[in-house]
């Protein structure tokens, strides 16, 4: 059900035409505003230390993206734009966040890091295949792609953890 | 006087032979420290393994746009601060090492002492 849910941020990315660079921007700040939502629900519901110590990861990294992502949408002029991928995005992130909130204990752990590993491969898929080849601006390009790197070393963690959650 | 010009030459051959001795029984030339960068960028530490001697240094900066530390690994015998982007850490390396990023777990690296 989650991992179905993540996977959805590339489908809907993939079937709309092409993402104007204050679309990109928006869809950037939004994907790592959501995994920084999943990390707060992960710091509320467990009291297993590798899944805090791994909330507490996401949520400094991904803020730090923002940060970044923001300043340079500042200097640039640009005015984050909302969009149907960002709306689908968010819309898909209640849901995951809903069913996370309903479990608990090791169930709750499983649940999360699950949907961590399903939720990078997503957002790897949608930042490498449709994000960076719609966006114009080389400074915005080259922002998403020294995300990518990023992206795949927290999959690896969350795959790394997901071994002791079967 | 021929005495004692003998005299002299037998002085300066002594002294000539007690600094052949010395030279030649005196300490190794002593070697000096190096110094090594280990960059960290693209989630990796760069070059991931690392000869060195033991009392070179090594010097890790992170040009990463995340923060990351450097962190031994087995037992975390020692472990950086955490380092923002543009921030080093220096450290003189006695043995060898297998460390990581605590924060990154899958970001690892390794110091050999020959």
């Amino acid at each position: 059900m989650l991992s179905m849910l993540a996977f959805s941020v590339f489908a809907i990315a993939q079937d709309k035409p092409k993402l104007s660079d204050p679309e990109v921007a928006f869809v950037a700040v939004t994907a790592n505003q959501i995994d920084i939502d999943f990390a707060g629900v992960a710091k509320q519901k467990s009291k297993d230390a590798n899944v805090i110590e791994f909330a507490n990861t996401m949520e400094r990294d991904h803020k730090a993206v923002i940060d970044q992502a923001v300043a340079l949408a500042k200097k640039l002029g640009v005015t984050p734009q909302n969009n149907a991928v960002s709306k689908g995005m968010l819309a898909d992130a209640e849901k995951t966040k809903k069913s996370l909130r309903a479990k608990s204990g090791k169930a709750f752990n499983k649940a999360y890091i699950d949907n961590e590993v399903a939720y990078h491969k997503a957002v790897i898929a949608a930042v490498e295949n449709v994000l960076i080849p719609d966006t114009d601006n080389s400074e915005l390009k080259q922002l998403l792609q020294n995300v990518v790197p990023a992206l795949k070393a927290h999959l690896m963690h969350a795959e790394m953890l997901q071994k002791n959650y079967k | 006087m021929e005495n004692r010009f003998a005299q002299t030459v037998h002085v300066f051959a002594v002294s000539v032979f007690v600094f052949v001795l010395i030279s030649c029984s005196g300490p190794k030339e002593k070697i000096i420290p190096k110094s090594y960068t280990v960059e960290i960028k693209a989630m990796q530490f760069q070059p991931a393994e690392l000869s060195l001697q033991k009392g070179d240094t090594v010097r890790f900066v992170n040009q990463d746009m995340l923060v990351h530390n450097v962190t031994e690994e087995k037992t975390k015998a020692w472990s950086s601060q955490s380092l923002a982007t543009g921030d080093s850490y220096k450290m003189v390396v006695n043995e060898s090492s297998d460390y990581y990023c605590s924060l990154h777990p899958v970001m690892k690296g390794k110091l050999v002492v020959k």
